[in-house]
């Protein structure tokens, strides 16, 4: 037998149940009894089984507990939503306030969760999404350098060999439109994706058909997606069948694997067996300089990323050692998590060029509170400011019996009938909005089975919350009403409650007013990137693709019959059209003054002689680049004001920059002729950098310029004559100005979805005024009509009323101007070109909250003031 | 006045019978002793409360002790209207049972 010492406790946590559950009266004797006997037992038996006893002897506690609270409580309940049902038909109107703003509230707020949703669950539907990685390559030279998603060629395979962290790995590489054709249809087809084999070992794309393992393992095979299939086989097997791409090649296809889900960065219809790109090219394997390939990496484990990036270093180099020594540089793989890819990346050179943003997630979720916060706001104004018609019923319920907690209840329980009320409203208007949702957003929501799981609990969870939120300073201030008090008529709402629904009535303004002026911020800045002078004109420029190699030779003829056309100004071939970041290389050149072993990275491109003017670029010094002069093909060289400024050059024609040429480590002298002005090639995020301009002889793209006039007839003239140009490949184009624009497509919807939501806090905000107002100008009847026998004027009447209210959205106009002008402030620093924050923008928005809430406040305030004082009086 | 239950009952005689000792596990463990069901112990609270709250028993706290966590021993005696309340159902059950066949179990 063992003593038990004094500091051996029952268990913790059947200890606090028992002090918490049992009536207090005994409260104190019943722990002291049982942890005795607890100690007697522990003696006896041990102390694990003195602990189960313990455990055993509490439960008929929780059994009275549950009997004495749960059961009454529950047939209370029933009378609470009698009495909440009877006050929400008895205040039609308070009630229609309350229940619309909660419902548009709760409606935000359930699209911003599918919004956020969206986004968060980008590429987490891989089963081994935890394990997979995408390889990032930072390279630092001495003169700039850059952070790629991407690796080298031979990067891949090398990791997969000689790493026993690794478990696979795929390369991807993404393919310009491409001609795609089988019996007698053909179209332009751009989501061709070159991948290892391996692609099914790592992402989960189902296949419908075909084998995993084997699909994409020869030279010249492709999977389709059921969409494709689809598209060219209708209801046959595409499976052994052969698809021509650019009129070139047969591609088998070997398989037909599911529809790739729209919450993956990684977007493709066909996907095509990268072994094709090295039969073609033998060498292209052993490629370590190049870093253009999209490697993604499955590791054994979580650590694989940790472990492996210090061993990589050797790597580095063993293989790259003398050609970084040689630039000067270094070089360094590090591995992004696949989940990170969609919101935490902003890389230029992106397979998918519209990736999200953390930022905007954040900004969204803020916004859904402080709409479902203003409607919440609203419903506690409401309640406490109509507390005096219910004090009676409070106090006689205090009379007969109800305790403080029982009230509480009653009143979240109110609160809960509306938010449930609200909820189904909130839906229907769910409903109708999902179009104009996706239209703004551009998710397409499926909501099926699968979402159910947590649609459920996300609906109950936000009517919860609300109702709590909404509920619970109602029911703290109700439920404390003195009985007496109420119930001998002379109990009035304290100065306390008022000034707090003041405070938050200034908090709903605040909020409003901020989204307003947030909205006027995102229109401006996406008006003055609309229209501020980029440099060149996007207008009727027309942009198609050159996949015809035969053509190029013969460019220059093919550009003299399309200016044949009428309607055609000018043609021009180049490499790269503004907008296109990634057909822009950055390159190392040697500019006059500096040294071969410390190149400078500059980012260049090549076009012929029209390109300057079929763009409208405007060269300030020198000459573009002549047909007739011979050697400007050979050594002629553009570069912007921007190369000129950093090369610090005083007079840059005629100066000589070295370009680089194969193979690596030999150069090429160019002279520049010429000094273009500067130019937004990448649109208004990014500072103008450096830009060289090289003569091209053998690029992929055309531009026309058209002219204003007849432009349907004219793209039909440019049709027919490229139907002679080219037999096969139909004229496939794209607007250059639309495409230019594309890439503000994240400032537009986001200008959409503020506009949107701005404007419904704001309607929210002013309904719980509206309430407020007809509230107060009952209540004040009798003063209205005192005043107005003494002699009052109805303006003076309306503008005492209304004064109280706007009182209030001034002080939150005054908050919100500096909080606004800060947050805004900090929004506009994401871009190189920005517009100015205009004083004119927070006054309006001022101005206009001050309009909208007279509005809602004035209409009260004057029916009020018009009534004849005789019937507010007569019953004194 | 209403007769107090069987439950009630039982608590209130094993409160008289303990006399100066009727503190809550005594009680239970008279209550044992007597029917030979085993109550547990939180069982037994309920009812004292209730009891109490009705006035049927009066309480006496005695001294704190470390081996019951610092807590007072809490002694119950019945009040006046406890001992007519048990007076009573005594009372009932003897009449009930005057002139009943005996039970052979």
């Amino acid at each position: 037998m063992t003593n038990i010492p004094v500091t051996t406790k029952p268990p913790r946590l059947a200890a606090w149940l028992l002090g918490l559950l049992i009536d207090s009266v005994v409260r104190d004797q019943a722990i002291g009894d049982l942890e005795e006997r607890f100690r007697v037992e522990a003696r006896e038996r041990g102390l694990f089984l003195a602990r189960a006893w313990y455990g055993i002897q509490i439960l008929p506690v929780l059994k009275s507990f549950i009997e004495d609270n749960v059961l009454w409580e529950g047939s209370m309940f029933k009378n609470y939503l009698k009495t909440g049902w009877r006050n929400i038909k008895r205040q039609k109107g308070y009630s229609i306030i309350n229940i619309a703003g909660l419902a548009l509230g709760m409606a935000c707020a359930i699209l911003i969760v599918f919004y956020v949703h969206h986004e968060t669950s980008f590429d987490r539907f891989h089963k081994n999404a935890d394990r997979i990685s995408r390889v990032v390559v930072d390279v630092k030279l001495k003169q700039g350098g850059g952070v790629v998603p991407a690796a080298q060629m031979a990067f891949g395979p090398t990791l997969a060999k000689d790493y026993p962290e690794v478990e696979a790995v795929v390369r991807v590489q993404s393919q310009s439109k491409t001609l795609v054709k089988y019996a007698d249809q053909s179209f332009y087809e751009s989501g061709l994706l070159y991948a290892d084999a391996s692609i099914f070992d790592i992402f989960t794309f189902p296949l419908i058909a075909g084998d995993p393992k084997t699909a994409l393992a020869r030279a010249n095979t492709v999977v389709l997606t059921e969409r494709m299939a689809k598209k060219y086989f209708r209801g046959e097997n595409p499976v052994g069948k052969f698809l021509r791409f650019n009129d070139e090649a047969d591609f088998a296809i070997t398989g037909v694997m599911k529809d790739v889900p729209s919450n993956t960065h990684l977007q493709f219809d066909i996907l095509v067996s990268l072994e094709t790109k090295f039969v073609r090219n033998l060498s292209l394997g052993q490629d370590w300089v190049n870093i253009n390939m999209p490697t993604y990496v499955l590791f054994r484990d979580r650590r694989g990323p940790k472990e492996i990036e210090p061993k990589l270093v050797a790597l580095v180099e063993e293989r790259l050692g003398s050609l970084l020594k040689a630039l000067g540089g270094k070089m360094k793989y590090s591995f992004q998590p696949l989940a990170k890819v969609h919101l935490f990346s902003h890389y230029t050179m992106d397979l998918a060029p519209n990736n999200g943003s953390i930022q905007y997630i954040y900004m969204f979720g803020a916004i859904a509170l402080f709409i479902v916060g203003i409607a919440c706001i609203n419903f506690m104004n409401l309640a406490t400011a109509r507390s005096a018609k219910r004090a009676r019923e409070i106090g006689l319920r205090k009379v007969i019996g109800a305790s403080r907690r029982a009230l509480f209840g009653q009143f979240l329980g109110e609160a809960t009938t509306h938010s449930l009320l609200s909820l189904m409203v909130a839906l229907i208007l769910v409903r109708l909005a999902l179009p104009f949702f996706k239209s703004i957003s551009g998710i397409d929501l499926r909501l099926g089975a699968s979402q159910i799981v947590w649609l459920v609990p996300l609906f109950f969870g936000l009517a919860l919350f609300v109702s709590l939120v909404a509920g619970s300073y109602p029911a703290v201030f109700l439920s404390a009403l003195h009985p007496v008090k109420t119930l001998k008529g002379s109990w009035k709402a304290g100065p306390g409650s008022a000034r707090f629904r003041r405070v938050l009535v200034v908090a709903q303004f605040f909020i409003g007013i901020g989204l307003i002026i947030g909205t006027g911020v995102i229109r401006r800045q996406l008006d003055f990137m609309r229209n501020r002078n980029v440099g060149f004109s996007t207008e009727q420029v027309l942009v198609t693709r050159i996949d015809n190699p035969a053509i190029v030779p013969r460019i220059e003829s093919v550009k003299a019959r399309l200016k044949e056309i009428p309607g055609v100004v000018s043609a021009a071939m180049t490499m790269a059209v503004p907008g296109q970041s990634t057909e822009v290389n950055v390159q190392p050149f040697v500019p006059e003054g500096f040294s071969e072993s410390e190149p400078m990275l500059l980012r260049q491109f090549s076009a012929d002689a029209d390109f300057v003017p079929t763009l409208g670029l405007e060269i300030v010094q020198g000459r573009n680049f002549s047909k007739e002069n011979t050697t400007d093909a050979d050594s002629a060289i553009l570069i912007n004001e921007a190369s000129v400024r950093k090369l610090g050059w005083a007079d840059p024609l005629g100066r000589k920059i070295k370009t680089p040429t194969a193979p690596i480590g030999t150069w090429k002298e160019k002279t520049v002729i010429g000094v273009i002005r500067d130019f937004h090639f990448l649109g208004l995020r990014e500072m103008i950098e450096p830009f060289l301009l090289t003569y091209g002889t053998e690029e992929d793209q055309l531009i026309i310029k058209l002219k204003t006039e007849n432009l349907r007839a004219t793209i039909r003239e440019l049709e027919r004559a490229w139907k002679e140009i080219d037999p096969v490949r139909p004229l496939d184009f794209f607007f250059l100005d639309a495409f230019f624009d594309a890439q503000y497509r994240a400032e537009e919807r986001l200008s959409s979805l503020f506009t949107a939501f701005s404007g419904l806090a704001v309607a929210i905000a002013c309904l719980g005024l509206f309430g407020l107002a007809s509230f107060m100008a009952e209540q004040k009847a009798k003063e209205i009509a005192i005043r107005k026998v003494l002699g009052a004027s109805v303006r003076g009447v309306l503008a005492r009323l209304s004064l109280e209210f706007l009182k209030l959205v001034a002080l939150a106009t005054l908050l919100a101007w500096p909080a606004a002008y800060f947050a805004m402030g900090a929004w506009l620093r994401n871009f190189a070109y920005r517009a100015s924050l205009s004083p004119w923008m927070f006054l309006t928005a001022g101005v206009a909250a001050l309009a909208i809430a007279f509005l809602a406040v004035g209409t009260q305030a004057f029916r009020a003031a018009s009534i004849n004082p005789v019937n507010s009086l007569k019953y004194e | 006045m209403k007769l107090i239950s069987r439950i009630d009952e039982l608590i209130l005689v094993a409160i008289w019978k303990l006399g100066k000792d009727a503190y809550g596990m005594a009680v239970r463990d008279e209550i044992i002793r007597v029917t030979g069901v085993n109550w547990l112990l939180g069982a037994i609270y309920g009812p004292l409360a209730r009891l109490h709250r009705r006035g049927l028993v009066t309480s006496v706290k005695g001294e704190p002790t470390p081996e019951r966590g610092g807590r007072a021993k809490v002694y119950y005696e019945l009040t006046p209207a406890g001992k007519t309340a048990l007076k009573k159902i005594q009372e009932v059950s003897a009449v009930m049972w005057k002139g009943a066949r005996k039970i052979e179990a």
